[in-house]
């Protein structure tokens, strides 16, 4: 195998580039701690992006919705009257359709009116859900806890009868205690005003306080019964990975209109406004700090360079004498700049990973976002693109840097570069 | 007779030094053929710098006409400027002016891959010419770890390696002390006779003289003085480097 033998401009500026050390070790400093804070702050939007929308989905959203047609339009004025008949079937579709790409499917019907304990009353929106198909729901992916977070109270179990979980806010203003029974009325499909007694079995906590402030969760059978009716308003769709989101809800179209099914889907995407604007913040944020992490390193490099050219006015004029023409002159010091850029990007790749690993094992907590009502473990999730751009910000904020130094090299006359002293 | 590879007419040279304007050069005619060892001689202020600077192609005339090996430096661009000094010259600087972050071979190499040398062909000159200036044992070495002596040593090999038409060296010896600088002219001399490599130097160092074939002497930017002479002593170059 031929000995790989390294160009001369890209020999020349490596060496150049470990010639003043001290000043070296600087730039790449700032570099490196550019390009580690663009990896973990990239590692806590992607931790922010991937918490909000899995919690959204698990407790609340599930990856798609199925309606009734006509249900979405309606702005959910009139639920009643867009009741889905034979849920089972669809829900036999669905299974069939998506395989082993399906979680799990599940129905669910919604209702609303007055909680009433001792002489207070709330407004409460309730669903009521398939207890053993929603726990599958929100469990995480680890198996051990739920996106469900039920903070006081044993909560709901399969087979459970005549019981209620509330929103922790709702929990709060009721001032409810075990053995509670609560009292609940509201209009049936009919328009009759229908009320009934359910035992209070915990509360819950979501990341929306103001939903806290009416949730109310009952098994889906005793919904049916409040309701008078057998039917469900929605069913909802959990896939074993949010990626197959477009792909299944194009398949169950397709499988719907075959079977002449008259329903609509939603996404969990269009349903998540919270998340949506999060991510947008979060987004803004980010090409905050990376426009200032990209504005230090380029005036870092800039100076670094500039003063590099400054020091070498009569080596650049001896090369141009021998010949060079000023485009060489241009590469070699754009090339010294990526390699500074190269350099603090592959340093600055460990080093962001060595922060995440040790804030990841530090366990710390943040307090609650606006709007929610428990705070959260800070955790980085740093995936390959994370690293893969705090290496690029780190390469071309560098070759820019370079530009106008390697110009200014480039421009330099000969006969008075060789006079410089 | 050998052809001219200087041919200057009528050169004028001026420039702005703050309000003033500097006449450096008040027409000067000049002819130097191949082959030739000349020393262009004249105290400070005297033009030589700039003379010097136009024969290698590194400024321009403000008025008059400068041919190097025939080709007319009037009106050309930068990158053609700097095709004829890498095609057909050679430099020798007063601080030896080497990369410094280059070994000795690498110094030597760059002139040879600016000119786009293929590899195979470079080290094989490389060799010979580091060889004939008397580093051979120093190749690996870089510029902060050698003498004055041999700094301008590497700096004749790197301007020969080459080949070039003529070869500029603007007080070569001025950094070196005398045993030193007279070695190095001697080496010079010796690489004129081997190469048929036009030689000229700007000096003030009146050692030079006595290797120098042709002797032009400048004064207030007027050449006032061109003498041809064999040269009166020719000493061995000492290839141990100093």
């Amino acid at each position: 195998m031929k000995n790989f033998k390294m160009p001369t401009s890209v020999k020349i500026a490596f060496r150049n580039v470990f010639r003043n050390r001290r000043r070296t070790l600087l730039t790449l400093s700032s570099i490196v701690l550019g390009s580690a804070a663009m990896i973990d702050f990239d590692g806590y939007r992607n931790f922010a992006d991937w918490g909000l929308r899995e919690m959204y989905i698990r407790s609340q959203l599930g990856h798609i919705q199925i309606y009734k047609k006509g249900y979405r339009a309606s702005k959910g004025m009139k639920p009643f009257e867009y009741l889905i008949a034979n849920s089972d079937d669809i829900k036999k579709t669905v299974s069939e359709t998506l395989g082993d790409r399906l979680k799990v499917v599940t129905s669910r019907l919604e209702l609303n009116g007055l909680i009433t304990k001792g002489g207070q009353s709330y407004n409460f929106m309730a669903q009521g859900i398939e207890v053993d198909a929603e726990k599958k729901m929100s469990a995480l992916d680890d198996g051990t806890s739920s996106a469900l977070n039920v903070r006081r109270g044993q909560g709901l179990i399969g087979g459970d009868s005549g019981a209620v979980l509330l929103g922790f806010e709702l929990c709060e203003a009721l001032g409810v205690n075990d053995g509670d029974l609560l009292s609940l009325m509201g209009a049936s499909v009919n328009g009759a005003l229908n009320a009934t007694d359910l035992l209070w079995k915990g509360c819950f906590s979501t990341i929306s306080k103001e939903y806290d402030k009416v949730a109310t969760i009952m098994p889906l059978a005793d919904a049916k019964r409040f309701a008078a009716t057998e039917d469900v308003l929605k069913i909802v769709v959990m896939l074993n990975n949010t990626d197959m989101t477009d792909r299944a809800r194009k398949d169950l179209e397709a499988a719907f209109a075959a079977k002449g099914y008259d329903l609509e889907m939603v996404s969990w995407l269009e349903l998540a406004d919270y998340y949506k604007q999060v991510m947008v913040f979060l987004g803004g944020m980010f090409m905050v700090i990376a426009t200032i992490i990209v504005f230090v390193v380029v005036f870092s490099i800039v100076n670094t360079l500039t003063m590099s050219v400054f020091e070498r006015v009569q080596e650049i004029g001896t090369i141009r004498a021998m010949g060079a023409e000023g485009t060489q002159i241009l590469r070699l010091f754009i090339i010294e700049g990526i390699m500074l850029g190269l350099i603090g990007g592959l340093i600055g790749m460990c080093f962001g990973g060595v922060v995440a690993f040790a804030i990841n094992h530090a366990k710390i907590l943040l307090p609650p976002p606006p709007g929610s009502s428990e705070g959260f473990l800070l955790q980085l999730r740093l995936y390959p693109s994370s690293f893969l751009l705090g290496f690029s910000i780190a390469v071309l904020s560098s070759f820019v840097a370079s530009i106008y130094p390697a110009m200014k090299a480039a421009k330099l006359r000969v006969v008075d570069a060789l006079r410089h002293v | 007779m050998s052809e001219n590879v200087v041919s200057l007419s009528g050169v004028h040279k001026s420039y702005a030094l703050g309000e003033y304007e500097v006449h450096a050069l008040r027409g000067v005619d000049l002819n130097i053929a191949e082959g030739e060892f000349t020393v262009i001689m004249g105290p400070s202020g005297s033009g030589k710098s700039t003379l010097l600077n136009l024969l290698g192609c590194i400024d321009l005339p403000s008025t008059g006409t400068v041919e190097i090996c025939g080709h007319n430096t009037n009106h050309r661009s930068e990158k053609e400027l700097a095709a004829l000094r890498r095609e057909n010259i050679g430099f020798i600087f007063q601080a030896f002016n080497l990369i410094p972050v280059l070994s000795v071979y690498e110094n030597v190499e760059y002139a040879l891959i600016l000119k786009k040398v293929p590899e195979t062909e470079r080290a094989e000159l490389v060799d010979k010419i580091i060889d004939q200036v008397g580093l051979a044992a120093h190749k690996h070495h870089r510029p902060n770890q050698l003498s004055g002596g041999q700094r301008q040593r590497v700096a004749i090999a790197r301007a020969l390696v080459t080949r070039p038409r003529m070869v500029l060296a603007d007080e070569p010896t001025a950094n070196l002390d005398s045993a030193t600088g007279k070695s190095i002219l001697a080496l010079m001399q010796e690489m004129n006779d081997l190469y048929k490599t036009t030689f000229i130097f700007a000096t003030h160092d009146p050692d030079v003289l006595t290797f120098a074939r042709r002797a032009i002497r400048i004064h207030d930017g007027k050449i006032d003085g061109d003498e041809h002479a064999q040269p009166k002593k020719k000493p061995a170059s000492k290839r141990k480097s100093k």
